[in-house]
Formats: C-alpha cells, sequence, structure tokens
C-alpha cells in the first residue's frame, strides 16, 4: 500500500501539445512525476522544456491532451485555479514584483491561504490582526529558509541577482504548495551558489516534502539532486531514466551536440564525460 | 496508467467547456445572449414598425458610408501607430481638429485670393493639402513629445501625457481660435446634390467618400512598394531587429506619425465639408470613434481600418432607425452615439482582434 | 527579451551649437511660449489682475518668469566664464522679448483676428505698457525688458547656491501672496489690524509695493536661516515635504474654512470633493493599475441617487433625509462598479481606457436622452435637492458641507490606508506590477479586480452624493469626461498610489485654478501641460508613494 502511494505520480502529463501558429513547440509530451521526488528536465535550448512548464502552470493554453494533478484534471483551468490546486514556480528570467520588498513579496505568495474578509480588513477585526501577524512570521521564515533573512525590508528590484532567485523561490514555497516548479534556477551562478542550491533544493523535498521539477542546464546541479530526469529534444521526449541512465545515453549526447552537425569526432567515454562535457559544450554552442 | 487518466477519457463537449469555464466565462456568455436579443428585438421591431421608407434607409446608407470612410482615415492613425509602438495616440482626434482649423484658414485665404472662385476645382486639393500639413506636424510634435522619450520603458507614461497632449490641443486651439463654431465656405459646385441611379445624394456626401478611397489607396501603396513602406512593415514586426539591420527606427517612427496625422488633416477637411461647421472640441470623441473603428477592423491592418470605419458608419447611420426604432423610443437618433461605444466596448471585450484580425499582442491588449 | 541596450545605443547625439547660437534657440523658444501665452488670450486675461498693486500684473509676471527661466538656463548651460555667461542670458532675452515685439507690430499692421482671436489691438495695446500702441518706444521696450529679465535669472543662478535659494524663496513667497491675495486679505481681515490703515498689506487687487519687499526679503532671511539651522544640524538643507509638512498641510486643509470667506470654503469643499473621487480612482489606477476614464459615472450615479431620494422637486421618487440617501448612493455606485468593472475585465492599459471611457459616455449620452428624460430630467437635471440636517441643524452653508465631505475623505482615506494594507492591497499592487505571475501565485485577477473598481466606485458615490447636496441640483453637464481626466490628474500630479499625493494634486489642480478666478479659462490648457512635464521631469509625482519612488516608470 505504502508503496504504490509513494509511486503514484503526483502529475501525470498525456500527449501534450502546443503550437504556436503553425508552429509546433511541442507534440507528444508524456510526463509522469512520482510524488516526493526530484524531477529534471534536461534537453537543448528551443527543446520546449520552458513550453511545456508554461502550459501546466496554464501560462498558455495547451493545444492538445491531459494534465492531472493527484488524478484531477488541471488543463485548460484558468492559472490562479492550478495554483490553488498547488503547484508553484519560478520563472528562467526572474519575476518578482520589484517595487515591492521581500517580505511583501513573500506575503502576497501567502495569498491564497488567508481567510480575513476585507471587511475585517477595514474593520481591523481580531482574526485579521492576529493572522497578519502570523503572515509576516511566516514570510520572515521563508525568508530564512532560503537563506535571506537579512533582505526583507529591500525593494525586490535592489537585490542582487542570488537573492532574487532565492526570493522567488521562498515566494512559491510559503503558499504551501503540493509541487514546486524551478526553470533554470541554477542559471547564472558560480558553483559554489550551485552547491547551496542543490542543498535547498534537498531541503524543500526533505523539511516540506515538496515534489520538485527542475528544468535545468548544469549537469552537476541535475545529476545531484534528480532522480529522474526527462529529455527534451525538439518538442518530443527524446528518452527519460534516472541519472545514470541518463549519462549512458548516446542519443543525448547527440542531441545535445546536434545530430547532422557531423562534426561530434570521436564519440567521448559516456558514462562519466557528460556531466562534465556538456556545461562546456554549452558554452561552445552559445 | 491509473484509474484517473482512463476515467477521464472523452467528456463530452460540453462537459469540456463547462470545466473549463469559470463564473467569468458565464457573465461574458450572458452579456453576449443579453446584447444578441437586444438588438434582435430590436431589429424585429424595427422591420416591424415600419417608419421609414426604402429611401429613408438608402439615404442613411449613403451617409453611413460617408462617414465610415472618415472615420476610417481617424483610423488609419490609430492603426500605424499601434501597428508599430503597440500603443494609442490618445491625441490623435486632436489632430484632426488642428487638420479642419488648417483646411478652413487654407480654404478662407484661398477665398480672399479669389482663388476659390476662379479655380474651385483646384481649390479643394490645396485646402486637403493644408490639413494634411497641419495635421502631419501636430502629429510629428505628439511623438516627439509624448512617445519618443519613453519609448524604452513600459509604462503609463505615454497614454497620460498623450491626453496631457490632447488638452494641450484642444484649449490651445480654444484660445487661439475661439469658442464659437466655425463655418466653412463653400465651394460654388459642391452645392447641390447628384443624382444617381435613381438616388440623390449631396454632393459633399459623394466628394468625401471619393476622397476617402484615393487618399486610402495612396496610402496602401505607400506602404505596399516604396522603401519606407517596407521599413515600417520591418519596424512594425520587430523593432530591434530592424535596428539590427540599419533601419533608422527613429525615422520610420516619425514618418508613421507623420502619415497618420496627415490621414486625420484629410478627416478632418472632409468632415467639414460634409457637417460644414467645426469647432475646437470636435476631435476628441471623433478620434474615440475612429479608434473603435480601428479596434473593428482589426487594429494594425491598413484594411481592417477601412472596413472597421465604414461597418462603424453603416451601424451609426442604420442603427438608431432600425434597433432602436424597434424599442419605440423617443428621438433615437440623439443614441447613436451609444451604438457607436457600445461597438467599441463589445469588440474589445469578445473579439479584440477585430474583424480581419492581424495578431493580437496580447500582451498589451 | 529586448534588445533595448542596443536601439537605446543608436541615439542620435544632439548637435554641438556655439554658445551663442545656443542662446538665441533659448531666446526663441521662450519667445514663443511667450507669443503662444498671448495669442490663447492668456495675456489678456490675466492683466486683469496685479500681484503687486499698481505695478505687475499677473500677465507681465508670468512672462518675466518665462524670460527669467529662460536667462537662468542659457547661463547655466554656458561652459565658459561669468561674464560670458550673463551675455548669453542678455541675448536670450534680447530675442525673446523681440519676438514679443514682432507680434504686437504684426497685430497693428494686419489683420489676425478673422484666424487669432485674442490678436486684438486691446493685446497690442497691453502689451505696449502705456506707450503708444505698436510706437517705437514701446517695440523697443520689449527687448530691453526681456534682457534685464534674463539677466536678473542669470544673476540668481550665479548667486552662491544659499543666497539663490533664498532669492528664489522670497520671489516664490511675493508671488503667493499676490496671488492668493483673496485668501490671505479674508484671513488677515479677522486678525486685529496691526500695521494701521495707511499701510495695508494688501490693495484691492494685490500686494501693496512696501509690503511685496518687505515680504521678499522676510521670506529670504527665513530661507537663508532654515538653512544655517539645517547645516548646524548636521543635516543638509533639504526642499519639499516630509511628514511634519504632511502635518501641517492636514492642519491647514482642516481649518482653513473657519478663517477666512464662504468663497474660499466653497473651493475647500470641491478640493474635498475631489480628494473623496482621487482617492477612489486611487484604488483602481494607483494600487491595482486599472486605467479609467469613465470613472465620472459613479460619481454621477451617487449624485443622482441622492437627488431622486432627496429631492422635493417632480421627479423624486422618495423624500427621504441625506442620511438614508448617502448609503443607498454608495451602494448603487458600488454595484455600477462591479457593473461597469464586469466587461472591461479582459482588456488592459490603453484598451482599458478607451473601453472605460465609452461606456461613460454611454452613460452620459444616456442621462441625456429624451428616453431616459422622463426619469432623470435629461438635461434639465433634477433640482431642489434638500440639504442634509444633523440633530435639526441644516447643513447649508458652504463650511458645513465642507466638514461633511472631509469626514467623509477622512473616512475613506481609513479603508483605504487599511486596504493597502491587508491581502487585497498587496493583490493589487502584485497585479500592477506582474499580473501573469501575480495570477500564478493564486490570485485571481478577475475578482481583485472587481473589487478594485466596486470600492472605487463606492468612493466615488459617497462624492457624487456630498455634491448634489452641495449644488442642490444635479445635471448631466456636471459629469462630462473633463471630471474623469480632472481625477486622473490629480493622481498623476500628486503620485499614483500615494494618498497624501492625493491631498496634493486635488489642492494644486482643483483649490489653485478656482482661487485664481482669471485663470479658469485656462486651467485645462494648464493640466495638459502639467500633466506633460510631469511625465518628463517628475513621473512619481509631487508626493510619490513609498513603494514607487521611480514612479510609473518602473510599473
Amino acid at each position: 500500500m505504502h508503496r504504490e502511494r509513494k509511486d503514484a505520480p503526483l502529475l501525470q502529463v498525456r500527449g501534450l501539445r502546443k503550437a504556436f501558429g503553425g508552429v509546433v513547440a511541442i507534440q507528444n509530451v508524456d510526463l509522469d512525476v512520482a510524488a516526493g521526488s526530484v524531477h529534471a528536465i534536461i534537453g537543448p535550448n528551443g527543446a520546449g522544456k520552458t513550453t511545456a512548464f508554461n502550459c501546466i502552470t496554464a501560462f498558455v493554453k495547451p493545444t492538445g491532451g491531459r494534465i492531472m494533478l493527484a488524478g484531477e484534471r488541471i488543463d485548460g483551468l484558468p492559472a490562479h485555479v492550478v495554483a490553488r490546486h498547488g503547484i508553484a514556480r519560478t520563472y528562467q528570467n526572474v519575476r518578482l514584483f520589484p517595487n515591492m520588498t521581500g517580505i511583501e513579496n513573500v506575503l502576497v505568495g501567502q495569498h491564497r491561504r488567508l481567510r480575513a474578509t476585507f471587511w475585517e480588513a477595514i474593520l481591523g477585526t481580531g482574526r485579521f490582526r492576529r493572522e497578519e501577524k502570523e503572515a509576516r512570521e511566516r514570510a520572515l521564515h521563508y525568508l530564512d529558509f532560503v537563506g535571506i533573512p537579512h533582505r526583507a525590508q529591500h525593494l525586490a528590484r535592489n537585490m542582487p541577482y542570488g537573492d532574487q532567485r532565492r526570493l522567488e523561490i521562498a515566494r512559491a514555497l510559503v503558499g504551501d504548495p503540493r509541487m514546486l516548479m524551478l526553470d533554470e534556477p541554477a542559471a547564472g551562478m558560480n558553483p559554489t551558489e550551485g552547491r547551496l542550491l542543490v542543498e535547498l533544493i534537498e531541503r524543500v523535498r526533505g523539511e516540506l516534502g515538496v515534489t520538485v521539477v527542475l528544468i535545468e542546464h548544469h549537469m552537476r546541479v541535475v545529476m545531484a539532486v534528480a532522480e529522474r530526469i526527462t529529455v527534451f529534444d525538439r518538442g518530443a521526449i527524446l528518452t527519460e531514466g534516472t541519472p545514470g541512465e541518463i549519462q549512458a545515453d548516446e542519443r543525448v549526447i547527440a542531441a545535445y551536440l546536434g545530430r547532422r552537425s557531423g562534426q561530434t569526432g570521436p564519440a567521448p567515454e559516456p558514462i562519466h564525460a557528460v556531466p562534465a562535457a556538456i556545461p562546456t559544450l554549452e558554452a561552445r554552442l552559445a | 496508467m491509473s484509474e484517473t487518466a482512463r476515467s477521464a477519457t472523452e467528456p463530452g463537449v460540453f462537459a469540456e467547456w463547462l470545466r473549463r469555464s469559470t463564473w467569468v466565462d458565464f457573465i461574458l456568455l450572458a452579456i453576449r445572449i443579453g446584447v444578441a436579443a437586444l438588438v434582435l428585438v430590436g431589429l424585429a421591431g424595427g422591420l416591424a414598425a415600419g417608419t421609414y421608407s426604402a429611401a429613408d434607409f438608402v439615404s442613411f446608407t449613403m451617409f453611413g458610408l460617408t462617414i465610415g470612410s472618415i472615420y476610417a482615415l481617424i483610423a488609419l492613425g490609430y492603426t500605424m501607430v499601434y501597428g508599430i509602438l503597440r500603443m494609442i495616440n490618445f491625441a490623435h482626434g486632436d489632430v484632426m481638429m488642428v487638420g479642419s482649423f488648417a483646411g478652413l484658414f487654407a480654404a478662407g485665404g484661398l477665398n480672399d485670393a479669389g482663388v476659390l472662385g476662379a479655380f474651385p476645382l483646384l481649390a479643394l486639393p490645396l485646402v486637403l493639402a493644408a490639413g494634411m500639413a497641419a495635421g502631419a506636424l501636430v502629429s510629428i510634435a505628439i511623438e516627439r513629445i509624448a512617445y519618443r522619450p519613453f519609448l524604452h520603458v513600459r509604462s503609463l507614461a505615454p497614454l497620460i501625457c498623450a491626453i496631457g497632449m490632447s488638452f494641450i490641443l484642444q484649449y490651445a486651439a480654444r484660445g487661439l481660435f475661439g469658442t464659437r463654431n466655425r463655418a466653412y465656405p463653400g465651394f460654388g459646385w459642391m452645392e447641390g446634390t447628384v443624382s444617381f441611379a435613381g438616388l440623390t445624394i449631396p454632393i459633399p456626401q459623394v466628394v468625401a467618400f471619393v476622397a476617402a478611397l484615393i487618399v486610402l489607396a495612396g496610402l496602401l501603396a505607400v506602404v505596399r512598394l516604396t522603401r519606407l513602406g517596407k521599413a515600417m512593415r520591418a519596424v512594425a514586426e520587430d523593432r530591434d531587429a530592424a535596428a539590427l539591420v540599419g533601419i533608422d527606427v527613429t525615422a520610420v517612427i516619425v514618418a508613421t506619425f507623420a502619415i497618420g496625422g496627415a490621414m486625420a488633416g484629410v478627416a478632418g477637411v472632409l468632415y467639414a465639408l460634409v457637417f460644414k461647421q467645426i469647432t475646437v472640441f470636435m476631435g476628441f470623441f471623433l478620434g474615440v470613434k475612429g479608434f473603435a473603428a480601428a479596434i473593428l477592423g482589426g487594429i494594425g491592418n491598413l484594411g481592417g481600418a477601412l472596413l472597421g470605419g465604414l461597418v462603424l458608419g453603416l451601424a451609426e447611420a442604420l442603427g438608431p432607425a432600425l434597433i432602436l426604432e424597434g424599442y419605440h423610443l423617443p428621438a433615437p437618433y440623439q443614441l447613436k452615439d451609444v451604438i457607436g461605444y457600445g461597438m467599441l466596448v463589445m469588440i474589445l471585450i469578445f473579439r479584440p482582434q477585430g474583424l480581419l484580425g492581424e495578431r493580437l499582442a496580447a500582451k498589451r491588449a | 527579451m529586448s534588445f533595448n541596450t542596443v536601439t537605446s545605443s543608436f541615439k542620435v547625439t544632439r548637435r554641438r551649437r556655439s554658445p551663442l547660437m545656443e542662446a538665441v534657440r533659448l531666446g526663441l523658444i521662450a519667445g514663443a511660449a511667450l507669443v503662444a501665452f498671448a495669442l490663447i488670450g492668456a495675456y489678456s486675461a490675466m492683466d486683469k489682475r496685479a500681484v503687486i498693486e499698481g505695478t505687475v500684473t499677473l500677465s507681465q509676471l508670468a512672462s518675466l518668469l518665462i524670460v527669467f527661466a529662460a536667462g537662468h538656463v542659457a547661463a547655466r548651460d554656458a561652459r565658459s566664464g561669468t561674464s560670458a555667461a550673463l551675455l548669453n542670458a542678455v541675448v536670450a532675452g534680447l530675442v525673446a522679448g523681440a519676438c514679443l515685439s514682432v507680434l504686437v507690430w504684426l497685430i497693428m499692421a494686419v489683420n489676425l483676428r478673422t484666424t487669432l482671436v485674442a490678436a486684438s489691438p486691446a493685446l497690442a495695446k497691453a502689451l505696449s505698457l502705456g506707450a503708444r500702441i505698436a510706437s517705437l518706444e514701446a517695440l523697443a521696450q520689449l527687448p530691453l525688458i526681456g534682457a534685464a529679465s534674463a539677466l536678473v535669472g542669470a544673476l540668481v543662478g550665479r548667486l552662491p547656491a544659499g543666497a539663490g535659494k533664498a532669492a528664489l524663496t522670497g520671489l516664490a513667497a511675493v508671488i503667493t501672496a499676490g496671488l492668493f491675495r483673496d485668501v490671505f486679505a479674508s484671513m488677515l481681515e479677522r486678525l486685529p489690524d496691526l500695521t494701521g490703515p495707511d499701510h495695508e498689506v494688501f490693495g484691492s487687487a494685490g500686494l501693496n509695493p512696501g509690503a511685496a519687499v518687505a515680504l521678499f526679503f522676510l521670506a529670504a532671511a527665513f530661507a537663508l536661516v532654515r538653512d544655517r539651522l539645517a547645516l548646524k544640524r548636521g543635516g543638509v538643507p533639504r526642499s519639499g515635504l516630509s511628514r511634519p509638512g504632511l502635518v501641517l498641510l492636514i492642519a491647514g486643509v482642516v481649518l482653513l474654512p473657519l478663517v477666512t470667506n464662504d468663497f474660499v470654503a466653497q473651493v475647500a469643499m470641491l478640493v474635498a470633493l475631489y480628494m473623496l473621487m482621487g482617492m477612489g480612482l486611487n484604488i483602481e489606477l494607483g494600487l491595482a493599475g486599472l486605467v479609467d476614464l469613465g470613472f465620472v459615472a459613479f460619481f454621477a450615479v451617487g449624485a443622482y441617487t441622492v437627488a431622486l431620494l432627496c429631492s422635493s422637486g417632480p421627479l423624486a421618487i422618495a423624500d427621504v433625509s441625506f442620511w438614508v440617501a448617502l448609503p443607498v448612493a454608495i451602494v448603487l455606485a458600488a454595484v455600477a462598479g462591479m457593473i461597469f468593472g464586469l466587461p472591461v475585465l479582459r482588456v488592459r492599459g490603453d484598451y482599458l481606457a478607451m473601453a472605460t471611457l465609452g461606456l461613460g459616455e454611454i452613460i452620459r449620452v444616456l442621462v441625456l436622452s429624451d428616453a431616459l428624460s422622463p426619469y432623470l430630467g435629461g438635461s434639465q437635471g433634477i433640482i431642489e435637492i434638500d440639504h442634509p440636517r444633523l440633530f435639526g441643524w441644516e447643513l447649508k452653508s458652504p463650511v458645513a458641507l465642507y466638514y461633511l465631505a472631509l469626514v467623509l475623505a477622512g473616512v475613506v482615506a481609513f479603508v483605504s490606508l487599511r486596504l493597502q494594507n491587508a491581502k487585497i492591497g498587496r493583490a493589487w499592487l502584485a497585479m500592477r506590477e506582474d499580473e501573469d505571475v501575480a495570477q500564478a501565485l493564486g490570485i485571481d485577477p478577475v475578482a481583485s479586480k472587481l473589487l478594485a473598481y466596486t470600492i472605487g466606485a463606492a468612493f466615488a458615490g459617497a462624492a457624487g452624493a456630498v455634491f448634489a447636496a452641495l449644488i442642490g441640483s444635479v445635471y448631466p453637464h456636471s459629469f462630462q469626461l473633463l471630471v474623469s481626466i480632472n481625477v486622473l490628474a490629480i493622481l498623476v500630479i500628486g503620485g499614483l498610489g500615494s494618498l497624501p499625493g492625493v491631498l496634493v494634486g486635488a489642492i494644486v489642480l482643483i483649490g489653485l485654478p478656482e482661487l485664481l478666478r482669471e485663470f479658469g479659462e485656462f486651467r485645462y490648457l494648464f493640466y495638459g501641460i502639467a500633466l506633460v512635464a510631469m511625465m518628463h521631469v517628475r513621473a512619481e509625482g509631487l508626493w510619490p508613494a513609498a513603494y514607487a519612488k521611480e514612479g510609473v516608470h518602473a510599473s
């Protein structure tokens, strides 16, 4: 019984398809994310990873397919309803509320937790005050959780980039999501920051019990945190497996190098090479 | 696969709609049905009442086409500027007013110089040219003051500046030209009517309609055939990419405002020919109508501006007789603006891409 | 994604002109401003008001200030030494004055009046400043006066910072006292006469010359002393308003009508009404970021509700007390806000501005139409609205109604503040910042926008109710688009999202033009210029909200 529960996927995607005009961004995407797991999505630029994210969080309307969260269909619902089902996300290029302070950003993240009505707010009832106080404490707690307690009163737009990324994660976590979706959380981070991020993701899963799905290019981060990896290529799923399986998969390496380029040279030692090689390959491809 | 995946297979279309809809969709549907019912009931009542003869409807139609072609000319300015900047030039209606006054003074000057009497056919192009020049100049000034400084920031600033410019134009004109209505001088040959296929139409209406079509054709030729037109389409497509391939984006934007302003100037002169009187406050609400026409046709689409203008003109001209009459309202013509503004609101809500919808920047809409 | 940096690097750098050419250019700009000022009729209208009795009229002062500013800028921009800078200023002043001379000559030589109604001989006479109209003397004196004024402007700029600021403060004090003679004179009337009948501060139309000189030096000395004190305390001399400034301002607002006459009280009453509306629109635009140009419709709903419920005229449907009608008016306005909000929820930004404008106009056209006139009176409106009564005392005087509006404004400000710091206020701000992200955090954008519309409309409805009680009648004419634009301008000038900004904006845009009656005709022109200038110079408003330090640019 217990095993089945753990293995029952929290997120199920079936036959997801999205076309922008005539351009098919993704098609035939099937994805299962197990509850309580850390699931990474990798793939070359333009492979449709972020489009899949946007479909799941209702930022864009999928053209076809189904999305289910804990057995309930969520595709076609408006974004705020999807959020209320327990999905929180961050963005590839950080999207905070730039003119609000750190704590205000996190308070907005608690929107759906707060119960006091607007009449109670006007009258300043006891429940309203208590709830506001709790919300502030909770906000500070989550700022602390992601490691930026000192940023509470700073305007988001004045924060350094790394802290903005953390603040974004705090804002997403504070609403008690079932699933946290991170879009390239390690982008622009140095190795030390990357290690801290890995730690943070593990605490999110371990201490808060939140399922994590992440898009990431930094293979060190992916290999360190992910239990399963899905590889996207050209708008479809290339393969899926454990980090070990993915590292061993020649198709993945080929996808990253560009299949028809013909200039891959001699195949590198597959298993160990991928994590180390890919960042440099990225640099070359970019 | 799990139970749930299978159990949720193939619900009916209605069930699927129901699942996806929120209360907003229900309300919007209710509004749709309500408006459609209002129009249909009014239409049935209006046709049954039979207050107007067929000849009445023909003259309404002609009038609708005339005012519609003027709306279309105004709409062009909105559509061109929107296509390039993704912003609405709020002061555009007042550009039209300025063009109208420039035409008035040009006509007055020509009259004093005796040209109006001697070469009545030559006078009209000259008056139109004066209106175009004034419209273009004011429009360029608006671009310089209200839009260029804010080109790279997404904010309310251009909208507010444009509202401010609209006020400056209206009240400066009021101070300069006075508050009273100004009568446009007649061009001898324009008095009277023409008979065509059994219809009697006032000449100014014909002139306005034909002039609008000629100007529009000229504009389309410019946009389709010239280097400037090509550059304008490139900037509309992607301003940054256009800059990278060496197009002088600022110059293209200025040219766009200038052409839009010239079109509004033409509209101002034609409006004055048809209605004989102008005031400094006429521009603003005609501008809103022009905007409605641009939206109706599909903003960013030049042909759409023409279509939208004509549809709006016809709706305003025929609507009171056809629909409002059905409710036996007193003086239904007082409510023609309700039809115009109502169409604006409805189209914005239900089909913001318009009739010939070009790609709508949903983010901005 | 954008290549902003790329495109902005293409900006053409300004061509370098020689300093002299730059001075001529400035002079021409100032001259164009002067000519425009004269030709729109503002010169003639404001010439009737003296700032300093028998010495300087308002229009002369305004003209002098334009040239003064040009001289100041010409001297500041000159990179070379003092004498060159002063020369530049003189050139700019000469050119500006010469523009006016040309205008005077043209008015007398050519008949411009068929085109430009203000270009009358009366204008030429006023511009000839007492000399024979368009005589050589009259034409020559304008450039000379211009040069002198520009020179003074340049010199003030060259003074040591403290002294320059003191001089400007003195000037500002004299101008303020002269302009608002009526207000100050009416206040002085209530004080014991200290100066004696021979030394009145105010003449019949402006400051007396002696008083003006005294006031100038007093204010300048005050500015000097204040800066010294601030420096001694180690602070930086600061300008602008602060928390004590706000307290003073509020105290002034509360006490003002008690110490002046009914006219001032009536103006204050209007300011309070616009504050009410401003706080309503502040919820919609300042907090939730929803542009609303149909705002006046809610004001109209409030006013018409009170009119229908409290009138003793033929159209009344009830004759109840104002205190019963007020809540009904607020609720109905709120309902109207919700209905208004519903259809426009799908549109954003500029589109929303147009949609709300259209809706507002639909309401106005309907009220004016014959179709509804049996119920709402059409263009005749509804008359004979009873004044509110409080404990048997009829609130009829402007002062009493002013305090009624002020109390309502206080309540509304309190509610605004509470909401701003609650979940819904944060949701509004978040939506203004980034609607998509806010929605992804579980905020229902439609519900929050509707709530913003509803609450904003309720506030406007309260304002409308008081308006009806104040005027005693309502006409469709009172509910034009201009009212919506006024409220928008108040917010923009004061600072979007800022409650003290609403107060400041209402005083500047409603109070001042009402007090300067000669100004009345040109107030909308002034609004237009103020809106444009504000966006260019200080987009965050006079009293910006704490979170919008970079104002609308940042949103």
